[in-house]
């Protein structure tokens, strides 16, 4: 009889877990869209991107990727900027806003080395300030927590209507991130459109 | 003659239900665990009834028909949501589909007051004590978990059948309601209500 209800405890206990949903999934990407505070998006006109992606959490060294699919992801953010009535130039310092767009892979080494909530602008070969002018830092006015990200594009808007200078950040005014186990092209487009379309507050003046 | 064998025949009678009798109704205390079936109805987080719990539950009979005693259980309801966008005070925007779970660890006291001591026990138990309960949301790669207590009220109705003559092993049969105080304002939860069933075996 002692033997029986103990057994039985043991099987209570070993059951006792919480049991964790079934990962139902649609099999599209999770969109998240922030921007910063008091910014106005009309007033902007012209934007610029470069044609690469940043990949990161491959490999021990980051690097920037031209390929196939990184280019259909770049022309669909600009096919959504000019549809919002931006203007796309290749001349960077030109532009009024730059984006600059990350792939991470898998971040879990990476946390393990910087404990910076932020630590991805710390990351070997991370985009530069100084790539878009006399800038030394970024500057996020919002929060933002990408640990433990895995498969997601990160997305970053910049001002670079502000005049540079060293001890002012470069800020950025919009984020997206897009991530999720699984996904290719297509899902990836589909979920940039999204980005544009939970943002309502983005156009350039004569959209608005 | 006919007396006696009307005595023996009398005596072999009692002696047999007497034997059935020290099986189940000659301890003072009882033991229940096993398999439990949770619904969460009136609940806009994660509404479902699903089969994902266990309990345990022992007491003692003060008298023949009323006993005092503890119980511990735990349950999960998890119910998936279509993809939908999800838009916040500072104009940020979440779109998703995730799935939401609650899981739920009351304990405490019971009171349970049978109304035969035969083969057949049914009883009514009320039940008293905390929750300790988590509501989850996995969307995508992440997981967003609250957890908070509650106080636990729950009034039960059952069964318990002793079918084996000298073993000392039954089966349990019981309904139940119950709620509990939990809050969590991120999700607008204010109680949790639960109805379920209980199947398992008895000592």
């Amino acid at each position: 009889m002692k033997k029986f209800l103990f057994l039985s405890l043991m099987v209570l206990l070993a059951a006792s877990c919480q049991k964790e949903p079934y990962r139902d999934s649609d099999n599209e990407y999770l969109v998240y869209t922030v921007p910063a505070k008091d910014v106005h998006f009309a007033d902007f006109q012209t934007f610029n991107i470069p044609d690469s992606i940043l990949v990161i959490g491959q490999s021990a060294k980051p690097y920037y990727s031209v390929s196939p699919d990184a280019k259909a992801i770049v022309a669909q953010f600009i096919s959504n900027m000019e549809k919002l009535g931006y203007s796309y130039t290749s001349d960077r310092e030109a532009a009024d806003l730059g984006i600059q767009l990350t792939y991470v892979v898998k971040t879990e080494r990476f946390v393990q080395y910087y404990s910076d909530p932020y630590w991805w602008l710390d990351y070997p070969g991370y985009w530069s300030p100084g790539y878009w002018g006399n800038w030394n830092r970024f500057y996020y006015p919002y929060p933002v927590s990408y640990t433990y990200t895995t498969n997601a594009l990160l997305t970053d808007m910049l001002d670079l209507t502000v005049e540079g200078e060293d001890e002012k950040p470069l800020e950025i005014i919009w984020s997206s991130y897009i991530g999720g186990p699984t996904g290719n092209l297509r899902t990836m487009q589909t979920a940039i459109d999204q980005a544009f379309i939970q943002s309502p507050y983005l156009g350039a003046a004569e959209q608005q | 003659m006919k007396r006696i064998l009307y005595i023996l025949m009398a005596s072999v009678i009692l002696m047999s239900a007497a034997t059935q009798a020290n099986a189940q109704m000659g301890k003072r205390y009882y033991v229940n665990m096993g398999w439990q079936f949770n619904a969460t109805p009136g609940n806009d987080f994660a509404k479902s009834a699903q089969g994902y719990g266990a309990y345990f539950e022992s007491g003692y009979y003060l008298t023949p028909m009323l006993a005092i005693g503890g119980f511990m259980s735990f349950s999960t309801n998890n119910e998936y949501i279509d993809r939908f966008t999800y838009t916040f005070a500072d104009q940020s925007a979440l779109t998703t589909d995730l799935s939401r779970s609650i899981y739920q660890v009351p304990f405490g006291a019971s009171l349970r007051m049978r109304f035969l001591r035969t083969e057949f026990q049914p009883y009514v138990e009320a039940r008293i004590g905390t929750e300790y309960s988590t509501q989850s949301s996995y969307m995508s790669t992440f997981v967003r978990r609250d957890s908070n207590w509650g106080v636990y009220a729950s009034p039960e109705v059952g069964l318990v059948w002793y079918p084996f003559d000298k073993a000392d092993i039954g089966f349990q049969l019981a309904a139940y309601y119950s709620y509990s105080s939990n809050r969590n304002k991120n999700y607008d939860i204010r109680g949790i209500n639960n109805l379920g069933f209980k199947l398992g075996i008895a000592f």
